[in-house]
Parts: C-alpha cells; structure tokens; sequence
C-alpha cells in the first residue's frame, strides 16, 4: 500500500524535487524482477504455442 | 482512470522538466506491436527505432526511455536464455570478460545520462531547448544514418558482384591486426579459438558496447555480436550464445543502476516486452517468405525516415515549423 502511495505522489508531482530522486525499495525490486519473470513466463508461451502448431509428426519426434 | 497515470515515472520525471507527455496505453501497445514486427521482419534495429519514437510519438524523457529499454532488454534477455538454452556454445571466459567491461560501459553511460538530465537547458535561436534531448536525439540520428547508410551500400555491392568475399576480407583484416597488438595482460579463449588476445581489447569491446546500451538504450546485439565476429574472430555460434549470455547480466546491471536513477517506468517495460515479442512472433514467418536485398532497402528507408522525423521535431521545438 505504501508503494502505491509513493507512486500516487509521483504521479502528482507531490514528492520533493530536489535534483535527486528517492527511489522506494519495492520500485528497485520490481524492476529487476518483474522483467525476468515476464521474459520467463514469455519464453513459455512461445514454446507451448510452438508445440501446439507444429506438425504431429514433428511433435512426436 | 487517467491513460497517463499508469506511467507515474514518465509523469514524474516530465512534470520536473517541463514537458507535456501524449503517453497513451493504445499508442504504446501499437508501437510496440509495430517495433516488434519491425524485428522480426529484418532481425535487427527493434531498439534502434524505439528510442527515438517513443520520444518523438509520445514526448517521453529521453532517460526514461532508455531506462524502460534497459528493462525490457532484461526480459527480452532472460527470454532469449530460456529459448536458445545457452549452455551448449557459451564461451565463459569470454562472457565473465564482456560482462565486466559492459557493466562498468553502462555504469558509464548512465552516469552521463545523469549529467545530461539535471543540466541546464540551450538556447538556441532565442529558444530553450532541452540538452538531454538535443544530445541523445543527434547520436541516434548519427546512427540511424550510419547503419542505414552501411546496409543500404551493402546491398548496392551486393547487387552488383554477388558479395562474397568482402565481408571475410574486412573481418580477416581488423582481426588479425588487433590479435598482434600487444598490451599486457594476454589471454587466450580456447573455447572461441583465440590463441592471444589482449585482455584490454576484450574489456574495450565490452566497455563501448555497455556504453552505448547505458547512454542510448539501444541494443547490444547489433554491435556486440558484430564486434566478437569481426573484432575478437570469435566462431558465429560461440558469438551469438556468448553475446546472449553476457547480455543477461549487463542489462540486469543496467537496469539496477538505471532504477537508482528513477528511470525505468515499470508499466511502458511490460507493455513494450509483451507487444514487441508479440510482434516478433507474427513477422516472423513472413520473413522467412520475403529476405533478400529488397528487404535491406526498406530498413535503410525506415532509418533514414526516423532521422527525418527527428528533423521535423527538433525543427519545430525552435520554432522553425509548426507540426508537432
């Protein structure tokens, strides 16, 4: 909850503007981890919509 | 719910540099779809034209353009890790060495990102024009020009005596001339074939490809595969899992570093990394129908019309041209 009112106040432009930004613990954490889970989760969808398209007999080899 | 307020760090870093953002979710589903087919359809250039259409579409800070970039190419990373299974032809060595000189490259950059952002603004023709922008907006116009330009004469000579040769010749040529300069340390890569090699000239290559992903957001591939290839002499296989490998973590650094800054927009990152692999994925059968000098043709205009575009907004912020 508290994330999403440090992103609100972003938004807002009510966080201080003081040549440097303050990042929030869980903005740093979710943007190293959000990405690889996405890529993961990706990575898998093209694999099992691969396997569904291709040829029965490619499947089975 | 307002379309802007799903991007707080573009609204955040745009309200501090007074700027006014067009960010719209469609308008950045479509780019992405459309960057995506781009990639798939000519295997390269994806970042090349995103960075500065996201700022000339849409009007979105340069740093925060090149942060979302970081993180999206670390999806797009760990993706390419999961398809290609990278163990087979890494060189570890090799990659542990590129990934030291890419971490410090985009360390470098983002740190010149960072000057550029707090700086003050020109005054050009009696307007005030944002520096970040005018910098970042010229390098990527020099090279759009260049690859388009390079591609472009390629397929000219290409066209006329069937290539073959040229590119070999090149690659023999600036390989074996830097394998005999000889500044110590010297290490060899028995993995990639490289007997002597000085250590320098490996963290170089890792170092200028890093700057360029930290500074620019663009992708390493277009540069660092080309560089272990014609630079370093590596075999195509071992290059293509090394740079995929090695990518991994330099864009991981880069997105640890760019995120202390307060660049990366989390929500513009997913929706780029789902709708370019989207993308890719539908143009990819019709680029195996259509290749060939045609093809190369088309990235070269596309290049040149982006430049074009960064023309037309750079003419039109200093009051040259009323279009955007």
């Amino acid at each position: 909850m508290r994330f999403l009112a440090y992103l609100n106040q972003l938004v807002r432009g009510s966080v201080s503007i003081d040549g440097r930004f303050h990042p929030h613990p869980m903005y740093i954490f979710m943007n190293l981890v959000v990405p690889v889970i996405l890529g993961v989760l990706l990575a898998g969808g093209i694999k099992i919509v691969h396997w569904i398209l291709a040829p029965h007999e490619k499947r089975n080899n | 719910m307002d379309s802007t307020s799903l991007f707080p760090i573009v609204q955040y870093w745009a309200h501090v540099q007074g700027m006014i953002t067009h960010v719209t979710l469609t308008g950045v589903i479509f780019l992405g779809l459309f960057i995506g087919l781009l990639a798939g359809f000519f295997g390269i250039g994806g970042q090349l034209f995103m960075t500065p259409l996201l700022n000339i579409l849409f009007n979105i800070p340069y740093n925060v353009v090149v942060g979302s970039e970081l993180c999206q190419m670390l999806g797009h990373s760990s993706m390419n890790a999961l398809k290609y299974r990278l163990s087979r032809n890494v060189d570890y060595k090799l990659a542990f060495l590129l990934a030291i000189g890419g971490a410090a490259g985009v360390e470098g950059g983002a740190r010149l990102l960072e000057l550029l952002k707090f700086a003050k603004a020109a005054t050009f023709l009696g307007r005030p024009l944002d520096l970040m922008f005018v910098i970042i907006s010229l390098l990527n116009a020099a090279l759009l020009l260049w690859i388009g330009t390079t591609i472009y004469r390629e397929t000219r000579v290409a066209h006329r005596r069937s290539g073959v040769g040229t590119i070999a010749t090149v690659q023999m040529d600036v390989t074996s001339r830097l394998q005999t300069i000889c500044i110590r340390p010297m290490i060899s890569l028995p993995v990639s074939g490289i007997e002597n090699v000085s250590l320098w000239i490996v963290l170089g290559v890792g170092f200028s490809v890093g700057l360029l992903v930290g500074f620019l957001g663009v992708g390493g591939s277009f540069i660092g595969l080309p560089a272990l290839v014609y630079i370093l002499g590596c075999p195509m296989g071992v290059a293509i899992s090394t740079d995929l490998f090695q990518s991994l973590f330099v864009t991981g650094y880069g997105a640890y570093t760019h995120s202390f800054k307060g660049n990366i927009d989390l929500t513009l990152a997913i929706v780029l990394l789902t709708c370019t692999t989207l993308g890719t994925q539908v143009s990819l059968p019709l680029a195996r129908r259509y290749s060939g000098s045609k093809v190369r043709q088309a990235f070269a205009f596309l290049a040149y019309l982006v430049v074009l575009l960064l023309i037309i907004k750079f003419c039109s912020l200093i009051g040259m041209i009323r279009v955007l």
